[in-house]
């Protein structure tokens, strides 16, 4: 089926009756499946639904408004449907600036002819679908931006200048958009980083996607943070930019730091265990072996002072416990949230 | 004998239950016993000219000169020709067991409780093999 075959849902918005009629002639002679509709003013047109119209024709002239503010108003209720413009030859200029203003293309009446006709509807309708596709995968990726959950900004590469940031950047920085936009980079760094983020991005040069690493940051509040790094080289408004993600992860370096600690702690505890405890214990397990084993009568051995070492082994294994007790205790992740 | 045994231990009373081992599974008759290993390092410094083989009884955790560093000096010195190592420790890490097996010096390696099972295990260690091979 060709674009000629399709049903076409025209409004043709025209006050000269005479006009009109060639108009729909032409259309008839030229689609197979039509659907006209016709109103003589531009306060009629403005009571219909621009959704069930495929394009809408319109005279520059008409008894309640003309020229812009008629080419303006019409723009407006027509939204996504192409208008495409009719005029006398003595406004041709007019109608030429219309198409800067919105309008898919403008046809001189004195020219017209069915053929013409047919093609500027065709092609205005064809472009109109292309270019609501184009702005709508735009918006989608303008809200891939603006909405995800993590920070990510725009900088230029030259100025170092922010161009763009999104919602959660200005939510976790806690500086508004405008303050980023007179901000460079180096003002969300520690003075002691500069240098390095300064030579990170000079030297960029490879294409793709980057994890330089992990960087300090400083919110407006003074809060110094950790952040993973990852970037990319984007053409922002004409000016080579980088595109830059920004993760906390300040909150899993300390989870980090402390599970190494509580490592440590931990080693240190087994290491205790094995030789500190051990000691006292072995010692008592040597003793009480030598009691079962010394006749009653052995002279050698003294087994009141063999008592006293017992006692003296359970107050030392006592106070180690104690001691291990303590440093378990020392061992508080939670402090953390 | 035709060996010595040095107990090298800074519990008064571990040296008398492994003394009391020793004698009670004649191992040996009269063994030295040293409080910490300098002095024990010092006696077998002054057995120079004596070729009888010395067993050292060795602790690890001591005061000032551990085991480890005993260990270390004497394999620097030049009296450690006859000497054998054997130790004796409450520690039941294995990270001291293989620590103590990278020295050549060492023959045994004891964890306390010491029983008199011990006393004859050490009469048959590999490297003492050549002492009680009757």
């Amino acid at each position: 089926m060709t674009e000629i075959d399709t049903i076409k849902r025209i409004l043709i918005i025209e006050d000269n009756m005479g006009d009109f009629l060639l108009i729909s002639e032409y259309l008839e002679e030229q689609f197979n499946q039509l659907d006209l509709e016709h109103v003589s003013t531009c306060k009629q047109s403005l009571t219909k639904d621009p959704g069930s119209y495929d394009v809408i024709l319109l005279d520059l002239s008409l008894p309640d408004k003309s020229g812009e503010d008629l080419v303006n108003e019409i723009l407006r209720f027509a939204e996504n449907i192409p208008v495409i413009v009719l005029t006398g030859y003595s406004d041709r200029n007019f109608a030429i600036k219309s198409i800067g203003l919105g309008t898919a293309d403008y046809l001189l009446k004195d020219e017209l002819n069915p053929d013409i006709l047919q093609k500027s509807i065709v092609y205005s309708i064809e472009r109109k679908k292309v270019f609501n596709q184009l702005e709508y995968s735009e918006k989608r990726y303008r809200e891939l931006f603006h909405l995800s959950p993590l920070p990510m900004y725009v900088f230029d590469k030259s100025s170092f200048k922010f161009l763009d940031v999104n919602q959660a950047a200005i939510s976790h920085y806690g500086y508004t958009k405008e303050e980023f936009l007179t901000m460079t980079v180096f003002d969300i760094r520690p003075s002691d980083e500069i240098e390095r983020a300064k030579s990170i991005i000079l030297n960029d040069e490879d294409p793709g996607m980057k994890t330089p690493g992990v960087f300090k940051h400083l919110k407006k509040d003074g809060e110094l943070i950790d952040v993973e790094i990852s970037y990319n080289e984007i053409d922002f408004e004409e000016r080579k930019a980088l595109l830059v993600l920004a993760n906390d992860v300040t909150l899993k370096f300390q989870y980090i730091e402390a599970i190494e600690k509580q490592n440590e702690k931990l080693k240190e505890i087994a290491w205790i265990q094995s030789h500190v405890v051990r000691a006292p214990l072995a010692r008592l397990m040597g003793l009480v072996n030598l009691i079962n084993m010394t006749e009653e009568d052995d002279q050698e051995v003294d087994k009141k002072e063999l008592l006293q070492h017992i006692l003296n082994s359970t107050v030392e294994l006592d106070n180690i416990i104690r001691d291990i007790t303590n440093k378990t205790e020392q061992i508080n992740i939670d402090q953390i949230r | 004998m035709k060996y010595d045994i040095l107990i090298v231990d800074d519990e008064d009373i571990i040296i008398k239950l492994v003394r009391h081992l020793i004698v009670k599974s004649n191992l040996h008759g009269d063994p030295k016993a040293f409080l910490n290993g300098q002095d024990a390092l010092e006696y077998l410094s002054s057995l120079k000219q004596n070729t009888t083989p010395q067993i050292v009884l060795l602790d690890i955790n001591m005061p000032d000169l551990d085991g480890w560093d005993f260990l270390d000096l004497l394999i620097k010195s030049n009296f450690c020709e006859h000497v054998y190592v054997v130790i004796i420790t409450s520690s039941i890490n294995k990270s001291d067991r293989l620590r103590a097996e990278k020295y050549d010096i060492v023959a045994g390696y004891i964890e306390k409780p010491v029983s008199m099972n011990n006393m004859e295990e050490i009469k048959t260690l590999e490297k003492l093999d050549f002492l009680f091979a009757d």
